[in-house]
């Protein structure tokens, strides 16, 4: 239950219209500034990633430092999707390897082209007998107190997943990214990418099996991807002020798939999942990783209101002038704000909102997730937070 | 402590071994379904 004092209550509800009405392409009191911090702000806490990933308290009071410090409106990411003490309890590390400063990713390669067929056909049961036999060393020997021990952190992580969200939100105000309510709809192509095929494991299935692909895609996401839509089309209307969009999506196989492979495998699946938002009025956030300047028009049809494209590695200002219809997110480079100074970071923010938000539909973000020392120098994000902010010049 | 040697087990048999007396069994086969996935994802 939300007990918000009256003004937590207004701030939150002034920040989350502050995002919907920037999709919406309606004048804003301020452009609204979307965080994208991941792992930065532990370091900037002070901690290691190990003591933050390894102890909720730490993630907490970095959470915590980073919005009391930073005046922004929303942060991507509150530290609740931390699996790590979950895989300690099974001695491995899992997909991130956190040391120090540093973390490295192992990808995963975890099932066969030849199994995906058992695999969809029971996912959990498959993830159990054969998918983490493969990823975690010497399952078979796991005990009855192991498995209990993990059950008890993920009760942990929800806990710490509650918490959190109580605390941006009925302390500070915060909206999070997206409500639960639509779920991040996730076609299979983008489930094969990551965990179940890894990119080499893709990359051969577009070769060998495509027609396969597009039995096995065709048959799930017309039966799981339908279920979002009828949520969509039955579920309640209007948005839920906690948070900043009503769903969200994330878009990895760009980076992949050609034109045209992305099209007969990506976008003939969640078409209608954009169509369903923009029937509905509802306002999507679809992040694209890497690159998809190659398939940015598929979104040139949609009206104003519906699709916010939260960039990378694309240009925002090419972008703006292919789609004058898509809000976008994103723009501001890692590379300046971890070695610009505070001037050329205001500088180039300024340029961002002159340039991409003459009539709304502009939502200021770093360009990547900042994870890594010089992802940011505190001093510039600082002057780019308050120029946003309160339009303080430096 | 025995041994469930996990591989073998269906998720149900998995859920079934861990869910004491006080526990919805239902529940618990909700939580290790999703267990499964956080090990797969994580």
């Amino acid at each position: 239950m939300i007990t918000l004092n009256n003004n937590t209550a207004e701030m939150l509800r002034q920040r989350s219209q502050r995002f919907h009405d920037a999709v919406d392409f309606q004048k804003t009191d301020r452009i609204p500034n979307l965080a994208c911090v991941v792992a930065w702000k532990i370091l900037d806490a002070g901690y290691s990633f190990v003591e933050a990933f390894h102890d909720d308290r730490i993630m907490e009071r970095c959470v915590r430092q980073f919005v009391e410090r930073y005046s922004v409106d929303a942060i991507s990411d509150p530290g609740a999707g931390s699996a790590y003490k979950l895989m300690d309890v099974f001695g491995t590390e899992g997909y991130f390897r956190a040391k120090g400063h540093r973390i490295d990713v192992t990808p995963f390669c975890l099932a066969e082209a030849q199994e995906l067929p058992a695999y969809l056909e029971n996912r959990e049961e498959f993830l159990l007998r054969h998918l983490l036999p493969r990823k975690i060393p010497q399952w078979k020997s796991k005990t009855r107190e192991d498995f209990r021990r993990a059950l008890e952190e993920q009760a942990h992580m929800e806990n710490y997943g509650s918490r959190i969200t109580r605390v941006l939100q009925e302390e500070y105000g915060m909206p999070l990214l997206s409500s639960s309510q639509w779920g991040v709809p996730t076609p299979l192509i983008e489930t094969l990418l990551h965990p179940v095929r890894g990119v080499r494991g893709l990359s051969c299935d577009l070769h060998r099996i495509p027609e396969q692909l597009d039995e096995l895609i065709a048959a799930e996401d017309g039966k799981n991807l339908r279920a979002v839509i009828e949520q969509l089309d039955h579920g309640p209307a209007g948005h839920d002020y906690r948070f900043c969009f009503d769903l969200r999506t994330v878009i990895r196989t760009s980076c992949l798939l050609s034109r045209k492979q992305f099209e007969r495998y990506y976008w003939r699946s969640m078409k209608p999942v954009f169509d369903a938002c923009a029937r509905n009025h509802k306002h999507i956030l679809v992040m694209v990783e890497g690159s998809g300047a190659h398939i940015f028009d598929l979104f040139r049809d949609y009206p104003r209101g519906v699709i916010t494209l939260m960039i990378e590695h694309d240009d925002p200002f090419a972008l703006r002038r292919q789609l004058p219809n898509v809000a976008i997110a994103g723009g501001m480079p890692l590379l300046l704000l971890g070695h610009g100074t505070p001037r050329e970071c205001v500088a180039h923010t300024k340029r961002l909102v002159q340039e991409l938000a003459t009539e709304g539909g502009y939502i200021f973000c770093q360009s990547n997730f900042m994870c890594y020392p010089n992802d940011a120098r505190r001093e510039n994000l600082l002057a780019v937070c308050d120029w946003l902010t309160n339009g303080t010049e430096v | 402590m025995e041994n469930l040697s996990p591989a073998d087990l269906t998720l149900e048999q998995l859920a079934r071994q861990l869910c004491s007396s006080e526990e919805n069994p239902e529940a618990m086969l909700k939580r290790v379904r999703l267990l499964v996935w956080q090990l797969a994802n994580g």
